[in-house]
């Protein structure tokens, strides 16, 4: 019975993920905005309740992907079903200014973190950490 | 004449850190070699809860370029 109620339940199950994207800083400002509009299009389409979008910024990558040294760091976090997950992942695979992406499930004892934890904590563009020093 | 040991203590469990952020640099360094290898938990003295979810945590962190994969000083 309980494992009936959890298949009824899949269907509109939605779990909350948070999805770090890195796209190549060199392609201008125009062109990474129209990459996270894009993601962000295809999480209205699907009636995705985004929570945040954090934008750290551009960041020095800790090793060369295809060439590039640099990279514009954006986090999205939303509640929202597995396809879109896929969806956007597939679109992001296609995009060529995309260099990386990464999914993770926005689990309580990682949410209780984020609510928690310092800005600092995380990782911060190199603009401000130039500031600090 | 026998060896007296120190007993390490999970790093992780001691600063009460709620969950290894893939996003914390900072945090993860502690736990890598000066190659930026993954240090055994005989070294860290983790908990064998905390040493799985650090190593995972370093991976998700190399994948998204925050940590090296080789340092520049092994380069």
């Amino acid at each position: 019975m309980a494992a009936k109620k959890k298949g009824d339940g899949q269907k509109a199950a939605a779990k909350r993920y948070e999805m770090t994207i890195v796209v190549d800083s060199q392609v201008g400002e125009d062109q990474i905005k129209s990459v996270l509009d894009r993601t962000r299009s295809i999480l209205d389409k699907n009636g995705c309740n985004v929570i945040n979008t954090e934008d750290v910024g551009k960041r020095k990558l800790a090793y060369e992907i295809s060439g590039k040294q640099y990279g514009y760091y954006t986090v999205f976090q939303f509640d929202g079903p597995a396809s879109t997950v896929a969806e956007i992942e597939a679109d992001l695979n296609i995009s060529e200014h995309v260099l990386r992406y990464l999914a993770v499930t926005l689990d309580k004892k990682l949410l209780a973190h984020r609510e928690k934890s310092e800005v600092s904590a995380v990782v911060r563009p190199d603009s401000e950490k130039d500031n600090k020093k | 004449m026998m060896k007296v040991k120190k007993k390490k203590i999970c790093r992780i469990c001691d600063e009460k850190v709620l969950f290894v952020d893939y996003r914390n640099d900072k945090l993860l360094s502690k736990f890598l070699s000066e190659q930026g290898k993954i240090l055994p938990r005989r070294i860290t003295g983790n908990c064998a809860r905390h040493q799985r979810q650090v190593s995972r945590a370093v991976k998700w962190c190399r994948h998204l370029a925050i940590l090296p994969f080789v340092s520049d000083m092994t380069k």
